[in-house]
């Protein structure tokens, strides 16, 4: 071939415009950048933004003062939330569905991608399972792994992906608990309610209607009377609410979701304790949370190291949960069936939970994990008894 | 510190332009130095004293070797000992736990080597040093009594972490003294920008293509994706490593220097030679020059050429890093120059072109296997996927998943392959009046927004030359 000799008779405005125009972006954004204040945390992205890293000798000889930096330096970037949106609306432009391991689905769905975790995680997991079962004989114990939107709506994800994983990783784990563990399939009933609002679009957890419906489930399982939608009013406590699939992908373009409350008709009594906090309150919502950006931390207030809930109910049994955040939602359907609820959620108790549950007497166990947690989080090996 | 990143763009360069351009034209080379210095300090605080030793030590060499040119003896011998050093630096941090490996493996031996993480660009610098003192020594440049101007030659950070390999002939002149007009400046910002679209908007967005079937076991490969991978590991490098080749120059013609073009559209070639003349050409001029033509080159026969081209390519698999694939995939290609020399190239001229396209792009794409898959066992596999034994079938939902994501972003891909954009901005220059010259500074502001957009939400910028 030829080589390609292209004659470029250079255009006499094209190298000073190209010129001045770089200049004058790259210093203006160098004078925001050292001009504007830092920002500390990031509404839109909902977490907390890299502040200037501290300089020592030793951060600086082993390159981690320049990761820092970077790091920084991208956090701070000035108009950040507009660079974010720019890149997401491009690479949809080109056709791409994922983001930092979120789908665009169809009809405006945001899905969590799941990955299977290495192989004998199961194993792992199961074991932790049994030994805490071996600890505290006494117990009855319920699993109740909860499959996310990317299996229950596996219609709505981008064409050509696969939904399966989720459900292939579960029933690996329902295979290897023995009979002493009862095995709460919830998938039947929200599959049956899929055509309902049972996930947030913008979020990865269930709304307030999906746990319903896993409750009652539950609730029959355990041999207790579920309660039924009639039983309550239903109230929107927003409907601005940008979830965390929102706030991880990037993508800008999709419409907000509403979150519903269930508000019990029949008066209900009860006091929640916050252990760590060392605080007491009459309610299982907080109701503060739905003016900022994580709407779904007016379940509980977010995630608590452990927390009682004691009813003047005539209920006889007690509850212990071991829990990630989709059990926020659904522990309120539970109150009346219960004298006393413990909730621990391992990521952040630090204590023994088989001495706790020995010292306080639970009759039940409730471990409420949605899959995808269920699988990527180390700390349910706690149960084992190492503690942490 | 690289290139595609936000901190080079918006507070190296800005900040060092600046300081470059009111610095007195005696203190320009000086700013420059300094500033190439915090460039390379910045990923590498330690190794920055090593670049400065091996600069001082040629620097040193340099003079010697002008000193006793007339000696030709000495002048050997200073030659020799310069080159000695420069492949002793190179072999220590670079080569010498491969070493100790195969011949742990293949003698028995238990030799321990520290595991010293490779200094950023050695390759590219020794190489640089390299061939200035063979070129001093041959008489065909004049050694460089100016310390400064000869630090600059190896340290310029346009050029020091991943090419071109310039011979210090080609810029001696400008080392010494060089001006830029408004145009060339703003012709080396367009370059710059270019350069940095063709890391960040396609590079490494196809990349991620590449990286998901790379990490996928190659036996659960269909032969869809298996070529889909691969093609993209070749767009990957190819835009990444020419990107990276332009704003090098950009950034050259931004501070008055010239280098070289080190790609010309490689995936339009006909021959896996003329590949090799339009891909990371500095690295094969340097291997002509001071490894091929030394040898004897094409004068002693044509039995004499190919033992000639075997070594050359052996080494310049070497030179991608130390590893047997590399070595493999050298000498791969070696191979097929052979064949096209005593051959090939006369039944390609028979036949239609599209063969030769077809041809150097199937043997061009097979090569990249046995560069990205370390492990030969690996390559093997991937190849049986690409060729249909790994008993996956032709396409399942995965590779139509990747197909139906990534169709348009290859398409632009092809398209840039080709000298087609370039004939069309072409067009558009040739109207000598400001709205042409307006459109085409739009077109590189847009693509300057664009790639500051994907370095500021940052998932994927690898840099890939670190093993060379």
């Amino acid at each position: 071939m030829k080589d390609v000799v292209i004659v470029n008779k250079a255009n006499p405005w094209e190298g000073p415009l190209v010129a001045l125009l770089l200049v004058a972006f790259t210093g203006g954004i160098l004078g925001w950048n050292l001009l504007a204040p830092d920002q500390s945390f990031s509404e839109a992205e909902n977490r907390s933004l890299k502040q200037l890293p501290a300089f020592s000798v030793h951060s600086l000889v082993t390159g981690k003062l320049a990761t820092e930096v970077e790091k920084y330096i991208a956090d701070q970037f000035a108009a950040r939330e507009f660079w974010v949106g720019l890149r997401s609306e491009v690479e949809r432009a080109l056709g791409k569905v994922e983001r930092h391991g979120v789908y665009l689905g169809r009809d405006g769905f945001l899905l969590q991608k799941f990955t299977p975790p290495a192989p004998g995680d199961a194993e792992v997991k199961a074991a932790a399972i049994h030994a805490f079962a071996d600890a505290v004989p006494s117990l009855r114990t319920y699993v109740m792994l909860v499959p996310t939107a990317q299996s229950v709506l596996a219609d709505k994800l981008p064409p050509y992906v696969s939904g399966s994983g989720e459900l292939v990783y579960r029933d690996e784990i329902r295979q290897l608990l023995d009979e002493r563990i009862a095995f709460v399939d919830v998938y039947p009933a929200l599959t049956a309610q899929r055509k309902q609002a049972i996930f947030y679009k913008t979020d990865h957890h269930w709304t307030t209607k999906g746990a319903f419906y896993a409750y009652q489930t539950l609730a029959r399982q355990m041999g207790l009377e579920p309660q039924n939608e009639e039983d309550f009013r239903i109230e929107t406590g927003s409907d601005a609410f940008y979830g965390s699939l929102y706030s991880k992908s990037g993508y800008r373009h999709v419409q907000p979701d509403s979150i519903e409350l269930y508000v019990p008709r029949a008066a209900q009594t009860y006091s929640v304790e916050f252990v760590d906090e060392q605080r007491q309150s009459h309610s299982l919502y907080e109701l503060d949370q739905l003016k900022r950006k994580d709407k779904y931390a007016v379940f509980l207030g977010g995630n608590h190291g452990l927390l009682h809930i004691r009813s003047d109910n005539q209920a006889k049994r007690k509850l212990l949960v071991v829990k990630d955040s989709y059990a926020n939602s659904l522990l309120p359907f539970l109150v009346p069936h219960f004298a006393e609820i413990a909730v621990v959620d391992l990521r952040y108790y630090e204590g023994d939970v088989s001495r706790l549950a020995r010292e306080q007497q639970y009759s039940d166990m409730l471990l409420l994990y949605n899959v995808q947690t269920f699988a990527e989080d180390p700390s349910i090996l706690a149960l084992a008894g190492q503690g942490q | 510190m690289v290139f595609s990143s936000l901190l080079f763009f918006f507070y190296f360069l800005p900040l060092t332009l600046l300081l470059y351009y009111i610095a007195p034209a005696r203190l320009k080379n000086a700013v420059l130095f300094a500033a190439s210095l915090v460039f390379y300090a910045w990923g590498e605080p330690v190794y920055v004293f090593l670049m400065l030793a091996s600069t001082a030590f040629d620097y040193a060499n340099g003079l010697l070797l002008d000193k006793f040119r007339e000696r030709r003896g000495v002048a050997r011998a200073i030659l020799l000992f310069s080159l000695a050093g420069s492949l002793g630096v190179l072999g220590f941090f670079k080569y010498a736990g491969f070493v100790a490996d195969n011949l742990n493996q293949w003698l028995g031996l238990s030799l321990s080597v520290p595991e010293l993480p490779l200094p950023v660009g050695i390759s590219f610098y020794t190489f640089q040093t390299m061939s200035y003192i063979v070129d001093v020594y041959r008489g065909k440049v004049a050694a460089q009594k100016n310390m400064l101007s000869f630090g600059l030659y190896v340290a310029m950070f346009p050029q020091l972490v991943a090419g071109p390999i310039i011979q210090y002939g080609e810029i001696a002149r400008q080392l010494v003294a060089r001006t830029v007009t408004f145009g060339q400046f703003g012709e080396g910002a367009a370059l710059l920008v270019r350069g940095l679209a063709k890391k960040v908007l396609l590079a490494n967005n196809i990349g991620l293509l590449w990286s998901d079937v790379k990490a996928t076991p190659p036996d659960e490969l269909t032969t869809f994706l298996a070529w889909l991978g691969i093609v993209a590991f070749a767009f990957q490098i190819y835009f990444d490593f020419s990107g990276y080749s332009d704003m090098a120059r950009g950034l050259g013609k931004m501070f008055g220097f010239d280098f070289m073009g080190n790609f010309r559209y490689p995936y339009m070639s006909k021959s896996i030679s003329e590949f090799w003349r339009r891909w990371h050409i500095s690295l094969g001029s340097w291997f002509r020059e001071y490894v091929y033509i030394p040898l004897g080159g094409n004068r002693a026969g044509l039995l004499r050429q190919s033992a000639n081209l075997l070594a050359v390519w052996f080494l310049t698999g070497l030179w991608h890093g130390a590893s047997w694939n590399f070595v493999i995939w050298g000498v791969y290609f070696g191979l097929f120059i052979i064949l096209e020399k005593w051959l090939l190239l006369r039944l390609l001229q028979k036949v239609h072109a599209a063969v030769g396209y077809v041809y150097t792009l199937v043997v061009v794409l097979i090569g990249w296997v046995f560069f990205e898959c370390a492990s030969l066992p690996v390559a093997w596999q991937f190849l049986r996927a690409m060729f249909g034994f790994a008993g996956q079938g032709f396409m399942d939902n995965q590779a139509l998943y990747y197909w139906s994501t990534n169709w348009l972003l290859l398409l632009v891909l092809a398209i840039c392959s080709t000298p087609l954009p370039e004939k069309a901005a072409a067009l558009l220059r040739d109207r000598r009046h400001l709205l042409g010259g307006a459109v085409a500074a739009a077109v590189h502001i847009g693509l300057l927004l664009l790639s500051t957009a994907f370095l500021v939400d940052e998932t994927y910028n690898p840099f890939l030359y670190f093993r060379f």
